[in-house]
Parts: C-alpha cells; structure tokens; sequence
C-alpha cells in the first residue's frame, strides 16, 4: 500500500519549552492561526516539506500534563485521541528534563508515534550536562533529536526524523512505563474489563483508559458512563480506592504520579550528568533586582508603564498617519466621483469604515510585540507575581492586570490580551471588566463636560474621580462575577518562573503578526461591515424638504444685495450647519435618539444628548462631533469654544446633567469594534449578552445614582 | 537535628542550640531571660502562625513568630509542617499533598510530590505568592495553595541571617 504524501505532526511540550519558536524555526512563515473547536485555545498550524512529503505541523498548547482539567490540556489531549496525528513530536527543554519528560511518560501512555526534539540543546551544553542520548533513547522508547530553535540547529534532522519514521525507515520502540506490582495488577484488571466492551476496545487503547480511570480523570469518567461496561468499571474503582486508603493511606493519582517522578529520577541518573554548578545562575542574578521585595513593584510599575506608553504614544504616530491617509484617499475619491449616494457610500461609510478597521492595528502590533517579548524573555509570569496579591484580592489572576491597563487605551487591544489567561472563568472575568477602564476615546467628551460646567480649578479632580470610578466598579464587579457567576470555580496560583530568556526576533515579528492578521481577517470584516451600517443610519432615511429648504435659502442668501461677502458665506454655513442637524434628527440614528429619551430622561438626558449615545456606539470620538452637528455648529471637538457655550445656555443642563452623562459615557457599551472582538475573544453569545446587558444597566444605575447625588450640592 | 522554635509543634521538648538574627532580636530574647542550651517544652503552637508558647524554667512565655525563627533549637523528632511557613532558604521534604481536584493534579504535575525536597527562595513584594525552587526550577504558588501541602524541614538555610543590614556590617568589619 502507497502511504499518502502528508504526514500530519502534532509537537507537544511544556510551557516555556521553547515549542512555539521551534515551530517558527520548522515552517516560518508558513502558517496559520485559528481555534480548537469548541474553545478559544489557539490552534496554530504550520507546512513544510521534505524528502517530497508535506509535512502539516500543528502546534498544540503547552501543557505539563494531559490530565483533563484546563482547556488547553483538554484540548491537545483530544487532538492527539482523535485526531491520531502520524508522528508526535515532544519538544522538552534539555534544561530542565526532570519536569518536562512527565509529559513524555504520559505520551509513552498513550502509545504514541514519538519523536523527542531536546530542545536548547546549546544552553544544556553550556550548563555542562552530558547526556547519554542512546540509553535515554532505549529508556524512553522514542528517538531523540537534539535541537535548539534560537540558533536553528537540529531542524533538519528532527524533519527526517519525521519522515523516516513515518515510512518506517526508523521504528519507535514504543515503550510501555511500567508501575509497580500494586499498580499493574489494578491497571490489568481494569484492561481487562474495559477490553470486554468491544466498541471501546476498538476505539481507544484501553490500557491508556485504566490508567485514566485510577488516577480520577473526570472526562475519562463521563467516556465510560456511556457503556455498558461502567457498572463494572465503578464496582471495581471503588474497591481499589478502598484498598489503597486502607493499605498505603494514599491514593493512585499520587502513588501513580511517585513513580512517574520515579521512573524519570531513575531514567536522567542513569543517562544524565551534570558538571559543576555555577552557585548563582543567571536567572537568580536577574531576579535578585527584578522581583526583590524592594524594587519589584517600582520596576513592575515602570514596565506596565513603558508597555502603556510605547502602544498608546507610539502608536499615536502611525495612527494618525493611517488617518490622514485615508481621509486623502477619501478627498480623492470625493473629487472623482460624481455627486450622488454612490459617491457618499463608497466616500463616508466605505473608507472611512476601513479607515475605522486599521486604526486599531498600530496599537495592537506594538502591544503584541510588547506582550511578546514579555512573554519570551520571561518576565510575564514574574509580573503575575508581583501583583498577585493584589488582583487576588478582587478574585482575579496576576496576569490580568496588563489587559486591565491596556484597557485605558483602548479597550479592542485589551480584550485580545485577555488570551493570556489561560483559565476561561479568569479570562471572562476580565473580559467583562475591562469596558469599565475608560478608554482614550472617552476623554474629549470628558474635556468638553468638564470645561463647559466646572472651574478649571475642579477639572482636575472630577476628571480623576471619573476614572476612579471605573477601575473601582471594575474591581467590584470582579469580585461580584467571581462569587456569583464563576462561583467556585478558583484558579490556582500554580505558575513556572521560566529561566530568562532572550527571545528571537523572528518568533516575536511572527506572533506580532499573526495577532494583526486574525485582528484584520476575523474582526475587521465585520468591524467594516458594522461601520457602514452604523454611518446609514446616522445618514439615512433623507428628508428631501430639508435639502429643499436649504437650497433655496443658500439662494436667497447669495442674492441678497444687502450682505457682504463674509456675512454671506458665514450665513450659508450656519443654514449648512442647520441643515446637518435637522438631516441627523430625521434619520433612523436620530429617531432612535429621540425615542429612547423617556428612558433616559430619569438621568437628565434630552434627546440630544441621546442621539450622541446612540452615534456614540459606532465609537466613542463620534460622540463630541455629534453634539456639534446637532447644535449645528458643523465640525467640532472637544476645545471648541462656541460647543461649549452652547452647552453651558441650554437650559435643559447643569452640572448634574454632565456628571451623569460622563458617567454614562464611562460605563455603557463600548464601540462596536470592542464589542465585535469581545465576542471574538468570548467565543459565545452568552457572555456577549452579558456584556452588552451588564454595561448598560451598570451605566444607567450609576448615571441615575450620579444626577441625584450631585442635584443636591447645585 | 537543628530546627527553628517556630516550626516545633506543641509538647516537644527542645533545647536552644544558637540565636539569629540582628542586635535588635538578641536583645528580645535574652529579655525573654532565653539563653543557649536552656530546655524548653513547646506548649502550643497553632497553624505555625501565631506566637508559639513555650515553656521555660517553669514559666510560660509568649514568644512571636518572627522571633522564634530566629531561635535555633536542637530537636529529637522532626515534625511536618506546612509549606507556607516554611521559611526562605530552609530545605524541606514533601510529606503529603493535601489539596482537592485541579489544584492537586497541577501540583502533582509540577512534582510537589511525597519525596521531592524544595526550597522557599524567595516571597513577592507583597509576602504573596511564595517562590518555591524544586526539581531545577522556580514555581510560585499562593500561600493558599501552599498552607495544602506538609513538608518536613531538612537543613536550615546556611546563611543565618539574610539581611542585607548584616551583609554591610560584615563588609565594614
């Protein structure tokens, strides 16, 4: 039988192992990002080729263990069941072999085609430890590739490596890790039990299964409730359990897991030695000034700060490149086209909208680069560290404070941080609060509310105030979903500190890159597609009257003897002006507007300032510029002088009013591009509902809250 | 074998082998009238946290956690104590794990089992988490996970005092 040309390779391995650069170092370029199905865990996959095979490598998530508890673990485990890829690769870290080879055991379980890649190899070298590649080749089953991805050694031999074992040029062994007689008897027993119901039999390897059985494994649990085989199966572990309380007061999980270290104690004493130890390592020297009691949280404050200021003030540059950029595209097109809706789609709702897409992605480029050299050179987990005390008291993770601040710049970026986290209850948590840290756009309308009703000698403080607010119900509701939602459900704080590390460039460009791409392709899409359907709304339907009206006026304008020049054009803009807002209040943006006015008028709101709420979804900037068209002032920010006077003789409002409607703008819905990536990053429509509902009651009751509290002190 | 008074659980009878720690805690023990070779007898020590009391020449004393760190004391049996007091640069022996479900298997997985021997070296800016060095490599845990697992002490850290205080004290004499 001809074997087909493609070999399916799945590379497994601890975090920190080094895994996803060697996976840079195999296929480059070369590959592309999506999700396990059913999860948020990022299936990365990649092609090359070799001897004439295409070889498809999938990068599953590093995990130290296949049991069944994190997604991750979940995932790659199914993926290798299921799946049954034609080679599994092991990456582990030659530096540290005495925790990574527990996967490896685990592997040799499962029965896998394996392949074990010792992965810095070059740093093992330098550390000075020999290892005896042959006898651990013979103890483990499985053939051993020295590599190291930093400096691109190995790849070509690991690629044969694959190949020939797939052709059978080289044989896996295939080794089977034997426990003691009190375990075997009991993994026998249940084989034999299992292997009685064919199906199973068939299906899985039922050795795999016992093994899984005795050490508790819940989603193993639910697979063999299914058949009628279970009834024995219970009756059976339940005497085992009883045994081993009784005769060794353990259980099997941790006796099974003693011989494991056991079995890899022996294996490393056998084939490794280890030279003379240096007393400090490196690693130790950094982490003496990094994370020391003293100086760990300056330093940690200085970082997040640099990481802040290099997404949100060096991502300014190209931002507002992208910006004019696409407002010179749109003039152009302006000048091309003829007058007409096609002309104002393609000028106003298309570039504007793909305009709208790419001015996220200088922010998430320098993020991701930031995040990744965080990750590469180590110092994520040590930032988790230090601050984990803190976010453990609102029942989060250390690691959740950096898309927390993110969140301050802009809250798209922020939800894509979240995937940091790796427990789904921390990383909806997260996800859910981060609305709540106000992003920059929300800024001018503070400037604006803030300058047209308080001294300047306040500004700083209500300003303040605005902002603490948020990070306080940010950290309350937190703590609200962590005891009600996700209730029970407490991550540990069980965490490697990696060596330091000095990442490649190549692997930080990649997972800068991959990050913009799915941004573009997966969010952007429909970011676009969002955009335009807002800017119809805001623009249509169209009241021909008022285009009527203000033609005929503009003539009666211009032919009137009794005006200047200067009084004229100033008159023609303000009937253009007026025109504008009567257009907005007719169109459908406007009349939603106008109709949620009952709801908000509890909190002062008029129906102006509910059409700048509503056009304020599409993104929080548009919010000043509409209350500009209403009051038919024509382009306005947030320093305009006549907005603000306007705003400050309108009856209709006070201070009261605008510490509500800053408020309301803090907490309601963030734009809809945020809102289009939460739901990419929640992966469900529950959680998006949530978002939306909780964001917007949590607005409307503080607002509420607000206007009453600062009515009694005006 | 050498231990610290404060992890000495109540009704072992010890005697005091040596004193650490800077001017400031020998003077509260002698003012506690403590001195080398004295027997005392561990009266309660609860959750190796709050003050120990102990014993001496007849009397009861109340000596804080921080100062019966600081207490060496010479000790027939061994007790398990729990990971969370261990103090930093003290060797230790996993006893027994007795966390539930997920946090259990992930210490497991990272080798917190029966056997391994670990070291505390180090406690975040904020006492919390710990940084435990086991098997070649660093792991932090939260004292939350930590109060679930017993470890029986092996050597005391070498280093009597850590303080960078004594350090510069050496370095100027």
């Amino acid at each position: 039988m001809k074997l087909p040309m493609e070999i399916n390779v799945a590379l497994a391995g601890n975090p920190n192992c080094g895994k996803t650069s060697l996976f840079n170092s195999i296929v480059g370029a070369n590959q592309k990002v999506g999700n396990f199905s059913g999860v948020t865990v990022e299936k990365v996959e990649g092609v090359t080729y070799r001897k004439g095979y295409k070889i498809t490598i999938v990068d599953l998530p590093g995990t130290y263990s296949l049991t069944s508890y994190s997604p991750e673990e979940l995932v790659a485990r199914d993926y290798l069941i299921n799946k049954k890829p034609d080679v599994v690769v092991d990456v582990v870290d030659t530096t540290n072999l005495e925790r990574n080879l527990l996967l490896t055991t685990q592997l040799m379980n499962l029965g896998s085609n394996m392949i074990v890649a010792l992965n810095m190899f070059d740093e093992a070298d330098k550390k000075i430890i020999s290892i005896d590649i042959d006898q651990l080749e013979k103890l483990l089953g499985a053939h051993l590739v020295p590599t190291s991805a930093v400096k691109n050694e190995g790849i070509e031999s690991l690629l044969d490596h694959i190949v020939d074992l797939y052709t059978g040029e080289i044989e896996a062994k295939k080794n089977k890790l034997n426990y003691s007689e009190i375990l075997e008897e009991r993994i026998e027993k249940l084989t034999k039990i299992l292997n009685k119901d064919k199906e199973l039999s068939a299906k899985y390897n039922t050795r795999w299964l016992a093994i899984k059985l005795l050490v508790s494994d819940k989603s193993i649990y639910n697979l063999i409730q299914k058949y009628p085989v279970w009834i024995k199966v219970q009756n059976y572990l339940s005497s085992v359990f009883r045994d081993f309380e009784k005769k060794y007061n353990s259980d099997p999980e941790m006796i099974l897991m003693e011989e494991s270290f056991a079995f890899i104690n022996g294996a490393l004493k056998e084939t490794v030695t280890i030279g003379q130890k240096k007393a400090l390592t490196l690693s130790e020297k950094i982490d003496r000034i990094l994370i020391n009691r003293i100086t760990g949280l300056p330093i940690f404050a200085f970082f997040m700060w640099l990481i802040f200021q290099a997404t949100f003030a060096l991502g300014e540059v190209p931002m507002q490149l992208i910006e004019i950029g696409f407002e010179k595209l749109g003039m152009a097109f302006a000048t091309l086209l003829p007058d007409g809706i096609l002309k104002s789609i393609i000028v106003d709702g298309i570039i504007s909208g793909v305009g709208g897409v790419l001015i996220f992605l200088p922010n998430i480029m320098i993020l991701f680069f930031a995040l990744a050299i965080l990750e590469g050179t180590g110092y994520m987990a040590r930032a988790a560290f230090v601050i984990d005390k803190v976010m453990h008291k609102f029942g989060l993770h250390g690691k959740s404070f950096i898309p927390m601040i993110t969140g301050f710049g802009c809250s798209v970026p922020a939800f894509m941080g979240t995937r940091t986290l790796k427990s789904e209850s921390d990383r909806i948590t997260t996800l859910l609060i981060i609305p709540f840290m106000s992003c920059s756009a929300k800024f001018p309308v503070y400037i604006l509310f803030i300058g047209a009703f308080f001294p300047v000698d306040q500004a700083g403080n209500i300003l303040s105030l605005i902002y603490l607010l948020g990070v306080i119900l940010a950290l309350l509701s937190a703590k609200l979903l962590k005891t009600t939602v996700f209730k029970g459900v407490s991550e540990p704080f069980v965490m490697e500190l990696p060596p330091y590390r000095m990442p490649t460039f190549r692997s930080l460009f990649m997972q800068m890159w991959m990050k913009a791409y799915s941004y573009l392709r997966k969010a952007g899409t429909i970011i676009l597609l969002a955009s335009v359907l807002i800017w119809i709304a805001s623009n249509y339907p169209k009241n021909e009257l008022i285009n009527l009206h203000l033609t005929k006026q503009v003539e009666n304008v211009q032919n009137s003897e009794t005006l200047t020049e200067i009084e004229k054009t100033s008159k023609i803009t303000h009937l253009q002006n007026q025109a504008a807002s009567d257009n907005l209040a007719f169109s459908l943006a406007g009349k939603i507007g106008k109709s949620i006015e009952p709801i908000i008028s509890p909190l002062g709101f008029d129906w102006r300032l509910g059409i700048a709420l509503v056009t304020g979804v599409a993104a929080k900037e548009i919010v000043v510029s509409t209350m500009g068209t209403i009051y038919a002032l024509g382009d306005t920010d947030e320093e305009s002088a006549n907005l603000r006077t306007r705003l400050q003789s309108d009856p209709n409002y006070n201070e009261a009013v605008a510490i509500a409607f800053m408020v309301f703008v803090l907490l309601y819905v963030p734009c809809i591009s945020a809102t289009i990536v939460f739901f990419r990053e929640a992966g469900n429509i529950k959680w998006t509902l949530l978002y939306l509902g909780y964001t917007t009651s949590m607005s409307w009751i503080m607002a509420f809250i607000a206007y009453n509290i600062t009515k009694l002190f005006i | 074998m050498l231990t610290r008074l404060c992890y000495c659980k109540a009704g072992l009878e010890v005697k005091i082998a040596k004193f650490c720690g800077g001017r400031g805690a020998l003077n509260n023990i002698k003012s506690l009238n403590l001195s080398i070779d004295d027997s005392i007898i561990i009266q309660k020590n609860e959750n190796y946290r709050s003050p120990v009391t102990i014993q001496s020449k007849g009397e009861n004393i109340l000596v804080g956690k921080e100062l019966a760190a600081k207490i060496i004391v010479e000790s027939e049996t061994i007790n398990d104590i729990l990971l969370s007091s261990l103090r930093t640069g003290d060797l230790a022996e996993v006893k027994n794990v007795l966390a539930k479900g997920e946090i259990r298997r992930r210490l497991l997985d990272m080798g917190l089992i029966k056997g391994a021997i670990l070291e505390v070296i180090r406690k975040a800016p904020l006492g919390d988490p710990i940084v435990v060095k086991l098997n070649g490599f660093d792991l932090s845990l939260r004292l939350n996970e930590a109060e679930n697992i017993y470890v029986s002490l092996k050597s005391l850290s070498n280093s009597s005092s850590k303080s960078i205080f004594n350090k510069l004290k050496m370095l100027r004499k």
